[in-house]
């Protein structure tokens, strides 16, 4: 896994074929049973999945009591080989989803990236603990 | 979890150089509004403001003791917006590590 300074990377292979990593991503049923990370769980009445250029590709996590709603529009679809979500945040940024899916060693290779995380985020990290006070400064674990 | 609009949230809060000097002196102990605004040049109001701004963005809570509201920091945010690129990578890997236990019950 590597990371630039505003997008995240992860590629992994699966045990599995293409045809089923794809319908993971983009079967609504499915997609509830896995998009949840460890301790949240994905409201299965909230996703919507759409199959074409312009559909929705949307859900809602739930951890604890909080509900987090993702909405995207699907903006590139190329059935079994690359999604493309972009989503607008709530302060008006655009965020994209990109998977690709190659086959790889009898299973599926899915590179996924995200992003890019605007540059309030990205930037304003820089500023803020290059100007942090050392007191504050000092009290932050450093980052591995 | 990991959630854009909580580190945007974060980052606003922490763009402004009198909220990071707030947080810094909080960062040695809690404070009053009052005790808070005394050094600067901008009006209680105006610190209340500010303080609102780092409340909301979960950097400060604020308790009632007495008469008087004693502001204290939040760590946890400020470590989750240092090491977003890592958590969020996190977020994703363990997504991605149920992924692979729902295609190993579904096929």
């Amino acid at each position: 896994m590597t990371a630039d300074a505003r997008n995240v990377h992860l590629s992994r292979w699966f045990d599995a074929p293409r045809e089923a990593v794809w319908a993971a991503f983009t079967e609504a049923d499915q997609l509830a049973r896995w998009y949840g990370p460890a301790g949240v769980s994905v409201d299965p009445a909230s996703v919507s999945v759409g199959s074409e250029l312009g559909g929705e590709w949307s859900l809602t996590m739930v951890a604890g009591t909080r509900r987090i709603p993702l909405r995207g529009t699907i903006t590139q679809i190329e059935a079994p080989r690359r999604l493309v979500v972009t989503d607008a945040m709530p302060d008006g940024s655009i965020v994209t989803m990109t998977i690709d899916l190659t086959e790889e060693d009898g299973g599926t290779r899915l590179t996924l990236r995200q992003g890019p995380f605007p540059s309030e985020v990205a930037d304003g990290a820089e500023t803020a603990w290059s100007e942090a006070g050392d007191k504050l400064a000092a009290i932050l674990r450093p980052t591995g | 979890m990991v959630v854009h609009d909580d580190l945007s949230q974060v980052f606003a809060a922490l763009a402004d150089p009198t909220r990071r000097d707030i947080l810094d002196r909080l960062s040695v102990r809690d404070f009053t509004v009052g005790e808070l605004a005394a050094p600067y040049d901008i009006s209680l109001p105006a610190v209340s403001r500010h303080l609102r701004v780092l409340a909301d963005a979960g950097l400060v809570t604020r308790t009632t003791h007495a008469q008087w509201r004693r502001n204290e920091l939040c760590v946890e945010p400020l470590d989750t917006a240092r090491n977003w690129i890592e958590d969020l990578t996190r977020t994703w890997s363990a997504r991605l590590d149920r992924l692979d236990t729902h295609l190993k019950e579904t096929i």
